[in-house]
């Protein structure tokens, strides 16, 4: 009997390691899934809270405020903006008309204006966030051209009802295409912090449909990258105006600039970053015709550092593989000797944007966004010495060669074109 | 005469390892990573390497009084009264690593896990589990930490695994952190941390035989060294130099960073487990060293009528820390720095006294 009395006591001593204080029932929270920062008006911080819609009881879309007092209409996203002096009384302020406990445990985007970024602000704010046990180093950190504000009311969703997945295939775009960077809130305040390399984010903007020409008033571009534009310059129209394109680069504490698609693309390379993307180039036997390709790191970068002489010289080797997609022209590029010839093209072309990048961060921004101080970093033995070469002082300096190696591994569905034909049906 | 049982070679290791490694889950990683920079796991090295010379003369000592534990001991060569007040210092200090084990983790928990339920609450706990393991005796304790050493490993092996994708090679540079001297410093300073196989000499006759007791010890101290350098080594991989020390709990935070994809994310899942058991059981396992010295000092020969006014000393003292930054800057800091003393400075002049006088066990004389 004894025995069965204290075994009894230890089962009912499971129920209070539940926590009991700290039980919350899904449905009286509201879960916060993008969370917008701008500078404030009449406080100094204009927060924006999209807030995931959850099912009520009965099962029926529901809102999360009780007595329908948070109903917004529809499928619109529901957005709180309020000015307060930190994002943490902010969320105390938003509950005098939200009902429900915030969360910000699912919150998949932070996303600071332009303004802000570039302001002395921007500090203060990034400092106060990384404490908070809700914020996860994991969600992504974005900077809208524009107000944050805008971006969140514009950020819904198209396909599926599930936001949160939404935002995070947003952002998974990164892996799809390079065109912005995975610039999570981890890497990013490791970077704001560090000794070694200076912090980036994705770019974000509001499209608002008029760079989509009407017939007769567009003019081609030289460039084949289809990446030379930021977020919000898309030529397109359609359904969402919200647009993630390009890479807001920082220089210590501020934001000093932007880099586009294809040179967040050559960014990724020489990070180490780049999954995969398709390219177009021109045909480097007829300039008329475009081949398209499909792009993977084939190995990581190769980094080498010289630091003997007065200036840092730095070797950096991208390697890379891809499979032909399109040859417009119908060139045989498949055969053994006509390989290189597509190959060394696009290695020159990739070249041109590497060394083009790494110049504009040299020169203009004065940020090592690529990380090069890493592998400076190993020919120190102490933190100390590290520390008193003062890396970031010596990156604009700092010669640095590239160099491209790119093999066409598969060609696709076809091995050997057959010539296009001529009007007169004569094979060109 | 307390009736301790028997334990073999792994419940010892098991026990002196649960006790040893078990620090690296809680904040005092923080304040090694923030004086040794990016060589924490280098650091850490040093002072397994220098808790098993310490050791080595623990080994002497206790293999010049076969048969004998180590209050008897300290008796023995220091006379009764001082034996005693040495014996009663190890006491203490054991307990105080129980308070602060308790203490910790429960500041641990309000951070992380359970941040509105009071301090009071979470203790109350957390001491139940405790009474209930201490209850059943020595053996009870040994066996229940054999029981959890392996899920506590394949917890670790887990985190280890999972965290590849953020480890950075570049992180571990300059590889010597704040340089040598910082590392042998720090290191032989915080050889405490593997301090804890002295308590294996407390019970040795639970033992069987010195060999046992010295396997053991050896053992346990290589095994806590390399899972504590492991634990260094994934966290500085992780983590630049720079940002390393701000974390209060430096594993905890490198396991909420990992992802893999939408689907595979909050991991600290597993590390609550690792960290609660292994939490409990430090607690446990020191609170038990302390009641049993104590009860070799007094002749005791029940530890079950120690059990609750021990506690509630526990409850009581790991309640005094006004705040979380006390605890971590403060007592658990002074506890690694110093603990050395205790834990191989009283059996090394044990061991200087016993030469010098000429003193051997009974046994060993014969």
């Amino acid at each position: 009997m004894r025995k069965k009395t204290a075994l009894l006591s230890l089962l009912l001593l499971l129920l209070p390691a539940a926590g009991c204080y700290d039980r919350r029932e899904p449905d009286e929270i509201a879960y916060v899934v993008a969370i917008g920062l701008d500078k404030g008006v009449t406080d100094r911080l204009r927060l924006s809270l999209q807030i995931v819609r959850m099912a009520d009881e009965s099962g029926a879309r529901g809102m999360p405020g009780g007595g329908g007092q948070d109903t917004s209409p529809g499928d619109e996203p529901i957005i709180v903006t309020l000015d307060c002096p930190s994002l943490f009384t902010g969320m105390n302020m938003a509950n005098s008309s939200i009902s429900r406990k915030f969360n910000l445990m699912h919150a998949k985007l932070i996303i600071f204006s332009e303004e802000l970024a570039r302001s002395d602000d921007f500090e203060k704010q990034i400092s106060g966030l990384m404490r908070y046990i809700e914020i996860r180093r994991i969600m992504h950190i974005l900077v809208t051209r524009g107000k944050a504000e805008d971006f969140i009311r514009e950020n819904k969703t198209l396909i599926g009802k599930n936001p949160p997945k939404t935002m995070q295939m947003l952002t998974d775009s990164s892996a799809l295409t390079g065109m912005i960077p995975d610039a999570n809130l981890f890497n990013f305040y490791n970077d704001f912090k560090s000794t070694f390399q200076r912090p980036i984010a994705i770019l974000a903007g509001l499209n608002t449909f008029e760079n989509l020409k009407n017939p007769g008033r567009g003019e081609i571009q030289e460039s084949t990258s289809g990446g030379n534009y930021l977020a919000g310059e898309l030529p397109r129209k359609g359904y969402l105006k919200r647009e993630l394109l390009g890479t807001a680069v920082f220089n210590g504490t501020e934001m000093i600039g932007e880099l586009n698609g294809t040179e967040t693309r050559a960014l990724a390379m020489i990070r180490g970053e780049f999954k995969r993307g398709f390219y177009t180039i021109k045909d480097p036997l007829k300039p008329d015709y475009l081949v398209s390709l499909e792009v993977f790191p084939a190995r990581k970068p190769y980094v080498k550092v010289d630091l003997r002489g007065e200036t840092p010289e730095i070797f950096v080797k991208i390697r890379l593989e891809g499979d032909l997609l399109a040859v417009q022209s119908a060139e045989n590029y498949e055969k053994p000797d006509m390989k290189p010839v597509l190959e060394q093209a696009f290695e020159s072309e990739i070249k041109s944007q590497v060394d083009s990048l790494v110049a504009k961060c040299q020169k203009e921004f004065k940020s090592d966004i690529f990380g090069l101080g890493r592998s400076v970093a190993s020919k120190f033995l102490t933190i100390e010495d590290w520390e008193r070469y003062r890396w970031h002082e010596k990156f604009p300096g700092a010669t640095v060669n590239t160099e491209v190696d790119f093999i066409i591994r598969r060609t696709g569905l076809i091995l050997k074109p057959s010539p296009l034909v001529t009007d007169g049906g004569v094979h060109k | 005469m307390l009736r301790e049982g028997k334990i073999g070679v792994f419940e010892a290791i098991s026990v002196i390892t649960f006790m040893s490694a078990t620090k690296v889950l809680y904040s005092s990683s923080r304040a090694l990573v923030e004086a040794s920079g990016t060589s924490g796991w280098l650091t850490t090295i040093v002072s397994g390497v220098t808790a098993l010379a310490g050791f080595y003369f623990i080994i002497l000592l206790m293999s010049r009084f076969p048969g004998q534990e180590l209050v008897s001991v300290f008796e023995t060569v220091f006379g009764r009264f001082a034996g005693i007040i040495f014996s009663l210092l190890m006491s203490v200090f054991f307990l105080l690593n129980s308070a602060m084990f308790a203490r910790e983790f429960i500041e641990a928990v309000k951070v992380y896990a359970y941040p509105l339920s009071p301090p009071s609450f979470l203790l109350v706990i957390f001491i139940l589990a405790i009474i209930t393991v201490l209850y059943f005796g020595f053996e009870c304790v040994a066996r229940t930490a054999a029981l959890f050493a392996w899920p506590m490993l394949a917890g670790l092996a887990v985190i280890v695994i999972l965290a590849v994708p953020l480890y950075e090679m570049s992180n571990l540079y300059p590889v010597l952190g704040h340089g040598p001297a910082c590392i042998i410093k720090t290191g032989l300073l915080r050889s405490s941390v593997y301090g804890d196989a002295l308590a294996l000499a407390v019970v040795i006759n639970s033992l069987q035989g010195s060999e046992h007791f010295k396997k053991s010890g050896v053992t346990a101290i290589i095994l806590s060294t390399a899972i504590i350098a492991t634990g260094f080594l994934i966290y500085n991989l992780s983590f630049p130099y720079y940002i390393a020390s701000e974390s209060t709990i430096p594993l905890y935070a490198l396991t909420r960073s990992i992802e893999y994809g939408r689907f595979f994310q909050r991991f600290e899942a597993i590390f609550l487990f690792v960290w609660s058991i292994s939490g409990i059981l430090a607690s446990a396992i020191n609170l038990y060293f302390a009641l049993s010295t104590y009860s070799k000092v007094f002749r005791i020969d029940d530890h079950r009528a120690l059990i609750l006014p021990q506690t509630v000393i526990i409850f009581s003292v790991s309640l005094i820390p006004l705040d979380i930054s006390s605890i971590a800057y403060e007592h658990v800091n002074h506890i690694r720095q110093y603990g050395s003393a205790i834990y191989f400075g009283i059996p090394l002049l044990a061991l200087l006294v016993a030469v010098i006088r000429g003193i051997r066990g009974e046994q060993a004389g014969a």
